[in-house]
Parts: structure tokens; C-alpha cells; sequence
């Protein structure tokens, strides 16, 4: 599928659920929608357009919201990024596993990473963080300097 | 039986089949694997954050060292993303030297893993030969780039030096040799009874579970999906470029062998038409200091799989957000699924089969205190 | 004369001897191993590196003794030294330096077999005093493949003992010299599942299952260090040289002068053509899995051993 066809057919289902959309080059679209239609989008990308590959999860940082940017991608090679923000405070996702059976070991990586939750991800263990981590601190968030994370590693290597 | 008793046993983080560290926690009844927990970020090294906190220019020489092997893979797919944010196009020669240079990370990476792989098998001869064969290769990169792991040819806007046509000739040359050192590794891994004992019908992934699992490069294909970046999406000048891509209905770890060494032999033939065909003219452009506010999706396929980054640029000479996404993370849910009711003696012909490069996988935690330059550890050979 | 035969069993042809030979082959063995592969091999101690193996002993002599807490400390004590002096005793029976061994009395050829017995249960033993993962399934799976190679290898074992009617191995060697003849040309089946066996006792590729290092580490070494692993490793290369003597003798005619070559000479000679072949054919496999392993002894080797003897059986009888 390409990759405006793609984007006229998710603002088609969802309508006011998509807040942005664009397909800056051929086999690329980007697609931002509401928290309310998340799943939604996911589910219509993946069940009934075909993008049923996920490539990886991006969790970025926004100032007060955070985003989540998955990347999906159909048998002819398009790339679909689906992405929504969630404020700070209430930083939490449906879990995808059901309908891509991938997404749990990106979903840890963003919830490590960034602290974005996901409602009914069942692993709670560390992925990648070490051994003893605080769980409020993510790494990857804008506010978190390096002398930070630094400090938190020399206290965890010291216990 | 079921109910019996398992036994947990870790394997890793140290461990001689791996080469670098990861832990892996195996739920064993007697010798039968029943569930596997993969543990990875020992060797985090904090790059995404510190691909954001530097310039663009600064960032070329992390994504460098993203990983050792797939090093021009990765700066490939870094130049592709921040030249597409910055909107430059580049040279068509440039184009062709970053396929050749792409070309022979292939083959020296999928020399390196045939030798692991046989290692691990206890076939200690073949290792030998094919890290010796590989040598070759290396030393092409020495005489092209002056790097024998990190080359540091790709820069933004294009590459950092041309290849002349006296070197054209000695890769040629190189080629020559080293198709006939391919031709004679087909020959051993498809007759030598043992290896193929150790290696058919082991590590079973059905094609409906590799599609699944989203698994990728010759992991995916040695289960019969033909699914390639370069030619599906193709980037640098793969568009002109004639060749197959490589499947094996196998499933198994000897399909993900024959696919590598089939690939070796393609791979030989781009580069032969790729140095044939190179366009003369500049291989460089300037690239500007900042990059317009925007966001891309770039694939590149490195030797071990599709290679994803993602770049979002705020109009500043930094990347807002940067995203890598290394083939190995992508493949390890397909090998979970691989590892589960297998015996213990196969895990690790299996773990090499995926071609695991963990290092590359994990990049984003700070691992030393310090600034952003002294968190970075360059991997070295694996 | 009493000083003649102590000087006979400490310098020649006994332990001092033995253990000298021993280095050698081991020398042999790395750099053949090492040439098949496109390598050097060791170079630089001595001419060719001819002194390598000595040089890593002493090296080994020298080094940190570790001891794991949990480990059964007499066994981890006895171990080495059993592994080390029983394949040098068991030595003593094979003829070197003329038809007739240093101690030779009839069912010597039963003695040995049992002597490779007790090395696999030496190893296991060794596996299982070091209370390591590793070390206890290096030595589980030693024993195991002990079970599946010692039906066939004493089955074979015994055909030139019956050709020879002599279940002493001077006495084998005595009756191919008196018969001008070989064990290798009367059975060349059994000498192929001799050597088959012997590679699985030896713990080469591609039997090296108890200590595929890939997998378990070192098997059932992984936990011994300094003077410990040094006995180790000169054990090994005694029992390289015990397999290669038994080969020898048994069907290739030992140690017997041939025209002007003394029969030291002779036995040097095969010894080394008996290792050269064990090291070559080590360079050509992959591991197999030990259950391959088991189930391919008895599948097949079993039948070809039984059938060497009914032929032996069939020859003897005409």
C-alpha cells in the first residue's frame, strides 16, 4: 500500500481522531491521533490495511506530554508511524501484545526508558536497566542529565 | 512429567558461546528447554542519549560505533536520516561507494558469523579458515578507508574518500579470491555429514512464526519469507543494482547458513557491477550545520537485518530525539520462540544462528559516569 | 642388575621416556592440528616450537592453585594424581623398546581396558568433586559416552587376542613378528572401530562432547587450575600416547626392529603415525551431539565390532 493512500484511509476511519497526517515521500507516512483512537488506529493498520509488522516503538520525551511513535510496516515496505502523546502525569498505553505479538519487548524498552506504562503488559521485570534501578528515574527524558544517571549508577555499583 | 520438577539455569552473562555479555535464564526439564527469559543491557552504552545531546556531525562518529560490525550499516542509515531532515541529496558516486562499502560489511560480517557458527558446532577447521578468509577483507578496508573495523567513510552529504581506480582493481582482485573461498565454504557446510547433523532441523522457526514474531534479515529468510530493505525499500543506489534476494525453506539453523553463503556470492556480484558502473563526478557535498524542524524513518539492511532509525529534528544543530533500533532486538522474540523444546546441547548453534550482535541491540543506558564522550566504549572486533 | 631394572622403569624405555614422548606428540598433534587449520601451531619455544608443550607444564607447575569452597577437597586433591600416574603405569605393559614389555604377564589386554575404565570414571570423579554446572555435566556426559563406546571397543579389543591366542599385548606383538604379518591386514574393521572408540575415549572431535567448550566450558576440567590442570594435561598426553602404543601394537605390529631399525624406532614411528592420524582426523568434523553420539556407537559400531569377531572367529577356526 502506498504511502498517501495509507494515510487518506486511516483519516477516513478515525476522522477527528487523527490530529496530523503526512506522507513526506514515497513509502513514508506519519500519522498522529487522539489518545482516544489509539487503539483504534493500531488495530485498523494492522488488521484491515496490512501493516502488521512492527519495526520498534519510539518513546520521546515532548515537554509536558510524552510520545509514543510505532512504526509499522506492510508487506511492500511502507512504513506507517502511528503516534500519540500522553501527559506526563498520566503516562499509560494499552498493551498491543494482542495484536502485535512483537510489542512487549518494545514496550518494556519504552517503559524503562521513558516511563511510559502499559495497561496489561504483563512483565514487570528489567529489560535493560540494571539490577536495582529506581523505577521513576528514565533514562531517557529530557530532564535527566548525565551527571544524574551517573550518580544513580555509582550508588548502585557501591551496593 | 510435566509437573515434575524444572530446573532453572542461567546462561550468561559470561559464558563461552557468547561472545559478549547477555543472560539468558532456561527453564529445563531434563535436557529439553521449556522456557527461556532473555536479560539484555549489560553493555548499554548510553548512545541515543548521547546521539541527542551532540551535533550532527558529533552524532556520525557515535553511530559509528553503534556496533563493530555493522558499522557502515549504521552510519549508512544515520547519514540517510539526517540528510533526509537536512533535505540534501547525494552525489551518485557517493551513492555507489556506500553500496560497495555495504557490500563488503556483508561479506565480512557473514564470513565472521559462518566461523562462529561453525565454532559453536565444534567444527573448529572451518572457523579458522573463514576468520582467515575474512582477513581479506580487512585488509581492503585498511587500503579504502585507513580503518580495518571502523572505517568512517560515510559522511553527511556523501562519503569521506573515493576509491580510486587502481583500488577498484584490487577489490576486484580481492573479489576474485574470495568468491572462490565462498564457493569452498558451500562446498563443506552443504557435505560434511557432522555439521549438517548438528545444524538440520535444529533451531526450527516456522514461516508463519517469523512473520509473526516480526524476525528479520537471514533469520527471516532462512525461513522462506524473501523480505529485503534493499530491495523492498531500496536505499543508496540498491535501486540499480541486479541481484537475488537469498531464501531457504529450511527453517533451521542450516537454512540461515545456506542463506548467508548464498548472499556472500550475491553480494560479490554487486559490488563487481557496482565498481563497474560507478558514475564519475564530486562524491561529496556540504552539509549544512542545522537541520529543519521534521522527522524520518530511516531502514537500511545491515548484515544481520533490517537496521530502523528514527530522527525528529527541531530546527537546532542537535537532534531532538534520536531512535535506533538494532536487528538483533528485533529478532530475539522470533528467538525465544526458536529456543523452547530444544535440547540443552543446541543452545548455543542456536543463539549464533540469529547472529546475534548485542552490543549493537543495547545502546542506551549511561554505563559510566562522566560527560557524554566518556560514557561511549567503542566495540571492538566481536 | 637390580639397577639396571629400576633405571629400565624410571629413564628408559619407563617413565622418564613416556613422559618425554609424551610431550612430543602433544607437540606433534597441536602443530598438525594447527597446519590442517592454515595456522602455525606453536612456534617459538624451542626449534619449531618443540618445547611448547613442556613449557606450558612448567607454566602450569607455577601458577595460582584455586580451590572452589564447595568442592570435595581429598577427591580434588587425588584426582589429578590418579588421572596423571595410571595411563604412565598402564604404559609399563606396552612393549617399546623390544617385543617384550616391561611387565608383561597374560591378560595385560584385559588390564588395559580396565585401566580405560577407571580413567572415564577418574573423570567423572573429577566432574563431580568440583561441584561446578559445568564440571557435573562434563563428566555426566563423559560417562554416558563411556557406555556407548567401551561394548565396542572390547569387543574389537579382543580380536587379535584370539588371532594371537594370547591375551597379552607382548605376546600380540611377539605372534605378528613370529607371523610376519599385521593386525591391520587380518582386521582392518577392527582397527577402524579401534580408532573410532579410541577418539571417543581420547574426548576428540568429534567425540569432544564432555568438554565442548562452546557448551559446558571445559566439561569437567573447568574448575581445575595451576598443578592440578598441569597433571591434567600430562595425563592427557600420556593417554594419547597409551591409545597410540595399544593401536600400535595391537595392529600394526609394535615395537619390533625391522632390518637395521631398532625396535624403538619402529614403535616412535608408528606411535606418531597413530597421533598424526587422531589430530588429522580432528580437523575434519563437527561436534556431534551426545545423543547422536550414543545412539551412532550402537547403531552401528556395535554391529561392525561383533562382526569383526565372527570373522576373526571364522579365520582362527579355518
Amino acid at each position: 500500500m502506498d504511502a498517501t493512500e495509507a494515510v487518506r484511509l486511516m483519516c477516513e476511519r478515525l476522522g477527528e481522531g487523527v490530529l496530523d497526517a503526512r506522507a513526506p515521500r514515497p513509502r513514508r507516512a506519519f500519522v498522529r491521533v487522539r489518545r482516544e483512537s489509539f487503539g483504534e488506529a493500531i488495530k485498523h493498520a494492522v488488521l484491515e490495511l496490512g501493516f502488521s509488522h512492527l519495526m520498534a516503538i519510539t518513546a520521546a520525551d515532548a515537554g509536558e506530554e510524552l510520545e509514543a511513535l510505532y512504526h509499522l510496516v506492510c508487506m511492500d515496505a511502507t512504513v506507517l508511524t502511528i503516534s500519540v502523546r500522553v501527559p506526563k502525569g498520566d503516562a499509560v498505553l494499552p498493551d498491543m501484545s494482542e495484536v502485535l505479538q512483537n510489542a512487549a519487548i518494545y514496550e518494556r524498552e519504552a517503559r524503562e526508558m521513558m516511563g511510559i506504562g502499559f495497561d496489561g503488559l504483563r512483565d514487570e521485570a528489567h529489560l535493560v536497566l540494571p539490577r536495582g534501578w529506581p523505577s521513576d528515574v528514565h533514562p531517557l527524558r529530557k530532564d535527566r542529565t548525565y551527571d544524574d544517571l551517573a550518580k544513580i549508577k555509582l550508588e548502585l555499583e557501591r551496593v | 512429567m510435566g509437573y515434575a520438577s524444572t530446573v532453572k539455569m542461567p546462561f550468561g552473562p559470561q559464558h563461552p558461546a557468547l561472545k559478549e555479555p547477555e543472560h539468558f535464564l532456561f527453564e529445563l526439564d531434563g535436557d529439553t528447554v521449556v522456557g527461556v527469559t532473555p536479560r539484555i543491557g549489560y553493555v548499554h552504552r548510553g548512545i541515543e542519549k548521547a546521539l541527542e545531546l551532540s551535533t550532527y556531525g558529533h552524532g556520525l562518529y557515535l553511530a559509528e560505533r553503534i556496533c563493530g560490525i555493522c558499522t557502515v550499516a549504521h552510519t549508512c542509515c544515520y547519514t540517510q536520516a539526517i540528510e533526509e531532515l537536512m533535505g540534501i541529496e547525494v552525489p551518485p558516486r557517493a551513492k555507489y561507494i556506500r553500496t560497495i562499502m555495504s557490500e563488503l560489511e556483508r561479506l565480512h560480517s557473514h564470513s565472521l558469523w559462518v566461523g562462529l557458527v561453525a565454532h559453536e558446532a565444534g567444527f573448529d577447521t572451518l572457523f579458522m579458515y573463514a576468520w582467515r578468509d575474512r582477513e581479506a577483507i580487512l585488509s581492503l578496508f585498511q587500503e579504502i578507508t585507513g580503518g580495518r573495523v571502523l572505517h568512517a567513510i560515510n559522511t553527511l552529504g556523501g562519503v569521506r574518500r573515493d576509491i580510486s581506480p587502481e583500488l577498484a582493481d584490487k577489490i576486484r582482485c580481492t573479489m576474485e579470491y574470495f568468491e572462490g573461498r565462498v564457493k569452498d565454504y558451500r562446498r563443506i557446510i552443504r557435505t560434511e555429514p557432522t555439521f549438517l547433523k548438528r545444524t538440520r532441523d535444529v533451531g526450527v522457526l516456522k514461516p508463519s512464526d517469523a512473520a509473526k514474531l516480526d524476525a528479520v534479515g537471514p533469520t527471516l529468510r532462512g525461513s522462506g519469507i524473501k523480505e529485503d530493505v534493499r530491495r523492498d525499500d531500496p536505499y543508496i543506489a540498491y535501486d540499480e543494482m541486479p541481484f537475488n534476494v537469498i531464501s531457504s525453506d529450511g527453517c533451521d539453523v542450516f537454512a540461515r547458513t545456506e542463506v548467508r553463503v548464498e548472499e556472500m556470492m550475491e553480494s560479490i556480484g554487486i559490488i563487481r557491477y557496482a565498481l563497474d558502473r560507478m558514475p564519475a563526478g564530486v562524491f561529496r557535498v556540504r552539509a549544512p550545520r542545522n537541520a529543519p524542524a521534521g522527522e524520518c524513518v530511516s531502514r537500511v539492511e545491515a548484515p544481520r537485518g533490517e537496521d530502523m532509525h528514527f530522527a525528529r529534528s527541531d530546527g537546532t544543530a542537535k537532534p531532538e530525539r534520536y531512535k535506533v533500533r538494532a536487528p538483533t532486538l528485533a529478532n530475539i522474540p522470533a528467538l525465544c520462540r526458536m529456543l523452547v523444546g530444544i535440547h540443552v546441547a543446541d543452545i548455543p548453534i542456536i543463539l549464533a544462528g540469529i547472529d546475534p550482535c548485542f552490543s549493537c541491540m543495547d545502546r542506551m543506558v549511561v554505563v559510566r559516569g562522566g560527560r557524554a564522550s566518556g560514557t561511549l566504549q567503542s566495540k571492538r572486533d566481536v | 642388575m637390580v639397577t639396571y631394572e629400576v633405571l629400565q622403569l624410571i629413564v628408559f624405555p619407563g617413565a622418564l621416556f613416556a613422559i618425554c614422548l609424551a610431550f612430543l606428540y602433544e607437540w606433534v598433534d597441536r602443530k598438525l592440528f594447527a597446519r590442517v587449520q592454515g595456522r602455525y601451531g606453536p612456534l617459538y619455544t624451542g626449534p619449531a616450537g618443540i618445547m611448547q608443550p613442556v613449557a606450558d607444564f612448567l607454566k602450569l607447575l607455577s601458577k595460582e592453585d584455586i580451590v572452589p569452597r564447595a568442592c570435595d577437597a581429598n577427591l580434588f586433591f587425588a584426582v589429578p594424581v590418579m588421572y596423571a600416574t595410571l595411563p604412565l603405569a598402564t604404559l609399563f605393559m606396552m612393549p617399546i623398546a623390544a617385543p617384550e614389555a616391561l611387565i608383561a604377564f597374560d591378560g595385560d589386554l584385559i588390564f588395559i581396558l580396565f585401566a580405560f575404565g577407571m580413567m572415564t570414571l577418574i573423570i567423572f570423579l573429577a566432574g563431580w568433586s568440583s561441584a561446578s554446572r559445568f564440571s557435573a555435566i562434563g563428566s555426566v556426559r563423559s560417562a554416558l559416552q563411556m557406555l556407548s563406546y567401551e561394548i565396542p571397543l572390547g569387543l574389537v579389543l579382543v580380536c587379535p587376542a584370539i588371532a594371537a591366542k594370547s591375551l597379552s599385548v607382548s605376546g600380540i606383538v611377539q605372534w605378528q613378528a613370529a607371523n610376519a604379518t599385521l593386525g591391520a591386514a587380518l582386521q582392518p574393521i577392527g582397527l577402524a572401530v579401534t580408532m573410532v572408540c579410541l577418539l571417543a575415549e581420547l574426548e576428540l572431535v568429534p567425540f569432544d562432547i564432555p568438554e565442548a567448550e562452546t557448551e559446558i566450558v571445559a566439561g569437567w576440567r573447568t574448575e581445575f587450575t595451576g598443578w592440578r590442570l598441569a597433571l591434567f594435561r600430562l595425563g592427557r598426553d600420556l593417554e594419547v600416547l597409551l591409545v597410540a602404543a595399544l593401536v600400535a601394537s595391537l595392529y600394526l605390529g609394535g615395537a619390533q626392529p625391522l632390518w637395521l631399525i631398532p625396535a624403538t624406532a619402529m614403535f616412535v614411528v608408528k606411535t606418531a603415525a597413530v597421533v598424526m592420524v587422531f589430530s588429522f582426523v580432528r580437523a575434519l568434523f563437527a561436534r556431534l551431539r551426545i545423543d547422536q553420539m550414543i545412539s551412532g556407537m550402537w547403531k552401528y559400531l556395535l554391529p561392525i565390532a561383533a562382526l569383526q569377531v565372527v570373522l576373526v572367529q571364522i579365520g582362527v577356526g579355518v
